[in-house]
């Protein structure tokens, strides 16, 4: 877990390129080696991976708060959907068109979001999470309401690939996830990301210094929209299916576990918050708990990431949202008693 | 050092009282023995009303009539508090507050009063009267007293004994009588 | 114009149980500076309780004012364990993010738990207000909504009686007021906090079984209304237990008459009306109608 960023540092750590590389190289062979199920997992692995990363660059490395993500990668997944079915888009331009929409409302909730304090950020974007899915209900002539809505359109293979369309599918998210990591990883390691940090680790110092503070956050916000719209337009490619549940407060949350468990710092940490995401509930039913329990393997996670979790993923959220003005450690130090010593009289 | 003994702030240290070995660990167990913190600043619940300040002050005790003569008594004492029962507590001038406080921690009838700098942001005068009040508290309620001041000159006028702290260690301890008429001490703390 | 005054008391009627939902979350603001959002699955888990101790074919068949009642105990007793044992290790005076944090955690595992100990179903309360209503005029004023408010009422006395004429009510808004001071004079802080916690977690159990005739007792059942609960106690203001009352009250009818008289928004966006008033309250007056302005807190 990349979760032990000391403060202030801007954390890009040497990667290990030759074993990105093997990670790709065996992430595009899967469809060899799996059968269709266990490829649907996998993908699932990868969009999730990528609603984490956009988590990860809003959270982890600008610090701000989302706990309604979710709406963004259902603005993705309902995009993407209707534009394919009922108008007849081409899947990329479709693509385009979610991330790009999502990133819209991105800019919507982050401009209020600037005013508020971190307590009511998270209430505010919680209500956003649980609103969405009734804002889908109630458009059903677009959305197809509470039933949901199929993606009639299939994105079609080249046929030189040898590929059907599920594995095509796979395929396509798997790259798709791979440039956006480079993306944030390229991000992170720029001004720009500096910026971000900076203004993570202290908004009021990073203002004093000439960021515009207000200008980073937005647009960071808008990008980590677009990411989560990008993966919701993944959800919608492999499930072909997409209803107002999916995206409710139940996925936000579970993103936040997924930032949680991969160090939200970590750009390489989404993948394995998404994979923790999809495999966790799989592996507990194994062990004999059944899928019900799942949320509640959850909630503890969370809860005891929070509590225990290495000084890195704590003391960033202390950090990122502790009052600037002045530094009240939570516990005072002793102090050396002064009593009758006042400083100006020369104490030795 | 004042909130190492009340358990504030952590300590490893122990000391006597009444002559038991004690090691509280919190604020809670030390006001149970007896010990009466006034902190730095007052700490006077700014919300709560005069008369609720000094209600909570009795918190430990549990015969209602008393803890209402008591009241009534500091009322007396104190007529400024009187003036002003019903109000916030945090409309009170700096002085009054500082009464106040004083009243409070007392309510509790505790055999140890710590006062933290009392003589902080006040007037003189009013400074004067404090620590006149405080005499004559110790004097006939029989509660002892220790002072954390920084005011050398009142605290010493009024004082018993005093302590000089440097660094953490008790660099002098005399009578005050004696400490008054220290030249060093002068020197250093008296500005003479 | 009939309509209008139906729809008034219907918005009251809801009114009631978003206030009883927002003094519990009050409660936990002032005692703990954070916001719970676990409070509503916490209140659906002992209606659940209520529901396995009164329902005749499932249950114990226990009459249902005594089962409320357990519920609530129940609920008195959970808030004030899981404040102890969830809360109180990520307690930090200056920064109320974490414990968030924590309470989203509870907010799904008590959802889970709940559906899987109990059902996944959807199940009814017996009633506990008899049926009918009075009539003033074309206006059905349903003893069940009457009901409501009375117990509504009846709770914002006690609670505020509890808090501004008993000794331990005294010792709660201390250590609210200056930690600190209170702790000096020997109140045990960790007991007001599992105190207000408790509270809050009995309110939430009543909050649950009162709205239980409307939404059923299912483990989404108060999902929506923490929403509005939450609305209530942002427009009531945070620190204030009338604040929540008549936040409640207010949310409520606003829910209602925009229900009614706006087409656009129908049924489907009134949680959408919740937010909005959320995001109003927030950018305009952050302490509510009767909140104090604390700037460590807002």
């Amino acid at each position: 877990m990349n979760a032990g960023v000391p403060p202030g540092r801007t954390g890009t750590r040497a990667v290990n390129w030759s074993a990105a590389v093997v990670v790709l190289v065996l992430a595009l062979a899967l469809p060899a080696l799996l059968p269709a199920f266990e490829l649907s997992q996998a993908g699932s692995a990868v969009y999730l991976a990528l609603a984490v990363l956009s988590m990860n660059l809003l959270t982890g490395l600008n610090g701000q708060l989302s706990l309604g993500h979710g709406a963004f990668v259902g603005i993705g997944a309902y995009t993407v959907t209707i534009l394919v079915s009922d108008h007849g888009w081409s899947y990329p331009t479709a693509f385009v068109a979610g991330a790009l929409l999502a990133s819209a409302a991105g800019v919507v909730v982050a401009l209020p979001a600037l005013r508020l304090r971190g307590l009511y950020v998270a209430l505010t974007t919680f209500g956003i999470g649980l609103v969405f899915p009734t804002l889908i209900q109630r458009f059903s002539s677009w959305t197809g309401g509470t039933g949901g809505k199929p993606v009639t359109a299939v994105y079609v293979p080249p046929s030189w690939l040898g590929l059907d369309i599920a594995q095509y599918a796979y395929v396509l998210s798997v790259l798709v996830l791979a440039v956006c990591l480079l993306v944030v990883h390229r991000v992170k390691g720029s001004r720009a990301g500096r910026l971000m940090q900076a203004i993570r680790d202290n908004d009021l110092v990073a203002e004093g210094f000439g960021v515009v503070v207000p200008r980073v956050k937005v647009a960071t916000f808008a990008l980590s929209a677009a990411l989560a719209g990008l993966a919701g337009g993944l959800f919608a490619l492999q499930h072909r299916f997409v209803s107002p549940g999916d995206f409710g407060l139940t996925m936000s949350i579970q993103l936040f576990v997924g930032m949680a468990i991969g160090g939200s710092v970590s750009v390489a940490g989404a993948v394995l918050g998404g994979m923790f995401l999809e495999y966790v509930p799989e592996v507990t039913e194994r062990v004999g708990v059944p899928a019900l329990y799942t949320p509640v393997i959850y909630g503890l996670v969370l809860a005891l990431i929070v509590i225990f979790a290495p000084q890195g993923v704590v003391g960033l959220w202390h950090r990122l949202f502790r009052r600037r003005a002045a530094e009240v450690p939570a516990e005072p130090r002793p102090r050396t008693p002064e009593l009758a010593v006042s400083t100006e009289k020369g104490a030795e | 050092m004042l909130r190492a003994i009340s358990g504030v702030v952590p300590s490893t240290a122990e000391y006597r009282f009444f002559g038991v070995r004690r090691r509280p660990r919190s604020p809670e167990q030390v006001a149970r023995l007896g010990v009466a913190h006034v902190p730095q600043g007052r700490g006077t619940f700014g919300n709560l009303t005069v008369e609720e300040n000094l209600l909570a002050g009795a918190t430990l005790r549990r015969r209602t009539p008393e803890i209402a003569e008591d009241i009534e008594n500091w009322m007396t004492r104190f007529p400024a508090l009187r003036d002003r029962r019903a109000q916030p507590a945090g409309s009170l001038s700096g002085g009054e507050q500082q009464m106040l406080a004083i009243a409070r921690a007392m309510m509790g009838r505790p055999k140890l009063l710590l006062l933290d700098e009392p003589s902080l942001g006040l007037a003189p005068r009013v400074v004067t009267e404090l620590f006149d009040h405080l005499k004559a508290l110790n004097e006939t309620l029989h509660v002892a007293m220790l002072v954390v001041e920084q005011n050398a000159r009142q605290a010493l006028r009024h004082a018993d004994r005093g302590y000089v702290l440097e660094q953490g260690r008790i660099a002098l301890h005399d009578t005050a009588a004696e400490l008054g008429g220290n030249d060093a001490v002068r020197a250093a703390y008296l500005g003479v | 114009m009939t309509l209008l005054i139906q729809r008034l008391f219907d918005g009251l009627s809801s009114g009631a149980v978003y206030a009883a939902l927002a003094l519990a979350i009050v409660l936990v603001f002032r005692a703990t500076g954070t916001l719970n959002l676990a409070q509503g699955e916490m209140a659906m888990f002992t209606c659940f309780l209520a529901w396995k101790l009164a329902d005749p074919a499932h249950g114990l068949g226990w009459p249902v004012v005594p089962a409320i009642l357990l519920a609530m105990a129940v609920g008195l007793a959970g808030g004030a364990v899981i404040e102890r044992v969830v809360v109180r290790p990520v307690e930090d005076r200056t920064d109320h993010l974490p414990i968030i944090i924590v309470t989203l955690g509870l907010m799904l595992a008590i959802n889970a738990l709940a559906g899987a100990l109990f059902t996944t179903d959807v199940v009814r309360l017996p009633e506990v207000f008899p049926a009918g209503a009075l009539r003033l005029g074309d206006v059905h004023l349903s003893y069940a909504t009457i009901g409501l408010l009375a117990v509504l009422l009846v709770v914002s006395a006690l609670i505020w009686a509890l808090f501004q004429r008993t000794r331990i009510g005294l010792r709660m808004r201390a250590s609210v007021d200056n930690p600190d001071s209170a702790r000096l004079l020997g109140i045990r802080r960790s007991h007001m906090l599992m105190l207000g916690w408790g509270i809050a977690g009995a309110l939430g159990a009543l909050a649950a079984v009162l709205v239980a005739p409307q939404t059923f007792v299912h483990t989404g059942m108060l999902q929506g209304v923490l929403l509005y609960a939450f609305a209530a106690a942002t427009l009531g203001g945070f620190t204030s237990v009338l604040g929540a009352v008549v936040g409640g009250l207010i949310v409520g009818v606003l829910q209602s008459l925009a229900a009614g008289y706006v087409g656009f928004i129908g049924n489907d966006l009134s949680l959408l009306v919740a937010l909005v008033i959320i995001i109003a309250v927030l950018m305009v007056k952050p302490a509510g109608l009767f909140g104090r302005v604390d700037s460590s807190r807002l």
